[in-house]
């Protein structure tokens, strides 16, 4: 029988790959697609040629740092599946994944979007109740995770 | 059509999309190209608070590491703690 630690390794990695699904969702659809704001779009606007492609070149280097934590998660991953002992329930799969979006939204909301204020999520608007419900939304997401981590520690620890 | 006509006009059609290339050139703004676009935005991007955007936007990625790497450390005290507990 393992133990609710057999858990930690996979929920671990599941949370840093979290982290990488709401940093590329943050940078695809709402940077890419909707194009509601950029990296440094509410320093540097987006408005001019020359500004949206500045804007484009912090939008990558914002998503190279997403692309490193993905990079450290499916390492984790990896090492987490080489380990004998370590428990690879859903629960902690999916909970790890909300743990880690929540995780990003919060972080990145706090201090991009309030801290810096190097842009917020719909830009056209400045500071708004747009940026509040990017951070309520990372908490839902945090708390559910938690919840399914939780829940997937002690059902395999029973 | 002849043979040679329709080679001709295969020639002038090349011969314009090579003119219209060329003159698409200023505005093509890959960022290590000559183009007047592309030096403004290196400019833009190298010379107006590099290092401050810069930081700015690595600034959530040591907290949502720090995170991870909690997580991840956090059984190893615990393990440690069990093992205590059944010696």
């Amino acid at each position: 029988m393992s133990t609710p630690n057999a858990a930690r390794p996979a929920a671990a990695a599941a949370t840093a790959l979290g982290i990488g699904l709401g940093g590329f969702f943050d940078g695809i659809v709402l940077h890419q697609i909707l194009q509601m704001h950029n990296m440094m779009s509410a320093v540097i606007p987006n408005d001019t040629l020359v500004g949206a492609k500045t804007n484009m070149v912090w939008d990558g280097l914002f998503h190279a740092f997403v692309w490193l934590v993905t990079g450290i998660g499916v390492i984790m991953l990896w090492n987490a599946a080489r380990r004998g002992e370590v428990s690879f329930d859903n629960r902690l799969l999916f909970g790890g994944f909300l743990l880690g979006w929540g995780l990003f939204n919060v972080v990145e909301g706090l201090i991009d979007h309030h801290i810096l204020n190097i842009h917020h999520v719909y830009e056209a608007l400045g500071p708004s109740a747009w940026d509040w419900g990017f951070l309520a939304w990372g908490a839902v997401m945090i708390l559910t995770g938690w919840l399914l981590i939780r829940s997937g520690s002690r059902a395999r620890a029973g | 059509m002849g043979i040679a006509a329709e080679h001709e006009l295969k020639m002038r059609a090349l011969a314009l999309g090579i003119l219209l290339t060329l003159v698409g050139s200023p505005v093509l703004a890959c960022n290590i190209c000559h183009s007047e676009t592309a030096t403004e935005v290196r400019h833009q991007v190298l010379h107006q608070d590099f290092a401050r955007n810069a930081a700015a936007a690595a600034a959530p990625f040591p907290f949502l590491l720090g995170a991870v790497l909690l997580m991840a450390r956090l059984p190893k005290r615990f393990r440690t703690e069990e093992i205590l507990e059944h010696a």
